[in-house]
């Protein structure tokens, strides 16, 4: 697989479409931050993890009108425009069939904009991939985040609330904690480490 | 034979004491603090003791079982980490809260990084914040002394028929004055973690360690001198000057975390510049969230300070280091001055004639 090679741009549009790639952690922050902060029940992963699979559709389908053969000076910003636009889109629809679903997801979906699964494309190490292969390999990538924020958001709706997907079950721990942050971050650690483990093993 | 060694970064340094030596002594000076609780509370002391050991070492066990190693349970760190954390909890709290304080000190603060002395934080201290935030309630409210927490020996559900006693920190963060003596510091007589109310334990354990080594004491001086002068700078305003000192030091868990988690020497900075550095950052840290941060923070701001604080302790070594390398360090400053004030208190004749000398 050949990888993507930029071409040469001006100063100022460089810095301004590929700030992103050229600032990794920045753009996996606010990709892990969706995961961490907002998959805080199984009703919220499974929301994201269902815009997810939208948004990495479109783009996948923005990478196939653009062939990988036709390299812009802008690449990164229309990405993320179209991760923008796409993002707010499935929002409104998924706030449509139902109604406050992405607000309880509040300032964290936007982000999904500028997760790493879905701008995988401008990556400069990316692997060139055929526009038949393109949805695929798109629907491989929400595989990837959907296995991760689905446990993640279920496991803390039963230790935080008692319930899955709202309804009660027989024991509440009531581990106040769940609902932050960190207990995501640490659940991805974890999650990451079991992930690296078997694939050693393999 | 390759697993033994693992190539740490520089600077290095050299103990004379075996670590097993070490952890022991920990062990024991941690146990100094058990007699006072135990009058005060009976029994259930023992078991939230042996709950925490059993669970810290279970737990370490287990992860060395699944993850394929071989089992590190000879440096008796596990056992120091559940004795601490059952230390630092209430009396009246229930098992669990310990059970958990444990386990996630060992799953999530130790073991994940490495194991033993790998970690960027002391593992009690992960354990503890984690209770905290997760168990806010049940890690902050007391019971009142001598209450009759024995007939809840194996209550394993949290009691709401116990009267909650408040700490002096949590009586002084709702605007009041807890009128506390110093009789009741001495004996231990507050509302307040098992481990962390009675000074003269804690001062016989620190004792205990400076004796055998185990403590950097650089921390301990600098620390608390910089919670007094802090304390002094931001005062509460329902007591008198020096009671607030006292209840911002010996007040809570702070003296407790900066014997036992801030000066612990494999976490803290290793040289003694640093220390007192690194310490008295410790210190202003620990009352700013003391005085300002919400619960459960502001409840245990010794702990999370030195939680906060424990993964810079290297970058604190490495400064001084660096000044070191271009001349400047505590020695060159303190010759420096000294030649100054020498060269001051001298008369004019003496100056004329040192100058003369030295053209000679």
């Amino acid at each position: 697989m050949n990888s993507r090679r930029h071409s040469r741009s001006s100063l100022l549009v460089d810095y301004g479409a590929t700030t992103g790639v050229k600032h990794p952690m920045l753009i996996h922050g606010a990709g892990i931050t969706a995961v961490a902060a907002a998959c805080t029940s199984a009703a919220n992963a499974l929301t994201l993890s269902v815009i997810m699979l939208l948004l990495c559709s479109g783009v996948a389908m923005v990478y196939i009108f653009e062939r990988g053969e036709y390299v812009y000076p802008m690449l990164g910003v229309i990405y993320f425009t179209v991760s923008s636009f796409g993002a707010c889109v499935c929002a409104t629809a998924v706030n449509f069939l139902s109604p406050g679903t992405a607000a309880s997801l509040g300032m964290y979906l936007p982000l999904l904009a500028a997760d790493p699964i879905v701008l995988a494309r401008i990556q400069p190490d990316s692997p060139f991939v055929s526009p038949s292969d393109a949805l695929p390999s798109a629907v491989g990538l929400w595989w990837m985040f959907a296995v991760m924020a689905l446990p993640i958001g279920i496991i803390r709706e039963i230790l935080g609330k008692g319930t899955l997907f709202g309804l009660p079950l027989f024991f509440n721990p009531d581990v106040g904690g769940m609902s932050l942050p960190f207990a995501g971050l640490i659940m991805l650690g974890f999650g990451m480490a079991l992930y690296n483990r078997n694939a050693d093993e393999v | 034979m390759a697993d033994d060694f693992m190539q740490s970064a520089a600077p290095y340094f050299r103990q004379s004491d075996t670590q097993i030596y070490s952890t022991v002594q920990r062990i024991s000076a941690l146990c100094i603090l058990l007699p006072l609780p135990l009058i005060h509370y009976g029994g259930r002391v023992i078991l939230m003791v042996i709950f925490g050991i059993l669970t810290a070492v279970g737990a370490e066990a287990l992860w060395n079982y699944a993850a394929k190693q071989k089992q590190t349970l000879y440096d008796m760190t596990a056992v120091e980490t559940g004795l601490a954390c059952a230390l630092l909890m209430p009396a009246c709290a229930h098992y669990q809260l310990v059970i958990f304080a444990a386990a996630c000190a060992i799953l999530i603060g130790k073991m994940p990084f490495g194991g033993r002395f790998r970690t960027p934080f002391v593992p009690a201290a992960v354990g503890y914040c984690l209770a905290a935030v997760c168990f806010p309630r049940e890690t902050f409210t007391y019971s009142q002394l001598n209450e009759n927490v024995t007939a809840k020996l194996f209550a394993f559900q949290y009691n709401d028929s116990l009267t909650p006693a408040y700490s002096q920190l949590a009586l002084l963060r709702q605007g009041k004055d807890p009128f506390t003596h110093i009789n009741e510091y001495l004996l231990g007589e507050l509302a307040g973690p098992l481990g962390t109310t009675s000074v003269v334990l804690l001062a016989i354990a620190a004792i205990w360690l400076l004796v055998g080594g185990n403590l950097a004491w650089q921390c301990v001086v600098s620390f608390s001198a910089a919670v007094a002068v802090v304390s002094f700078a931001v005062p509460y305003h329902t007591t008198s000057t020096f009671m607030y000192i006292a209840y911002d030091l010996l007040g809570g868990s702070t003296f407790f975390s900066c014997l036992f988690l801030a000066a612990y020497p494999n976490y803290c900075p290793k040289t003694a510049t640093a220390r007192s550095i690194w310490g008295a950052v410790c210190g202003t840290l620990a009352v700013i969230m003391q005085h300002f941060a919400a619960a459960p923070a502001g409840e245990a701001g010794g702990i999370f300070a030195v939680l906060v604080m424990t993964p810079f302790s290297d970058a604190f070594d490495r400064m001084v280091w660096h000044f070191r390398s271009r001349g400047i360090s505590y020695r060159t400053v303190k010759k420096s001055l000294g030649q100054k004030l020498r060269y001051r208190m001298k008369t004019q004749q003496e100056r004329e004639l040192d100058e003369f000398k030295e053209t000679q």
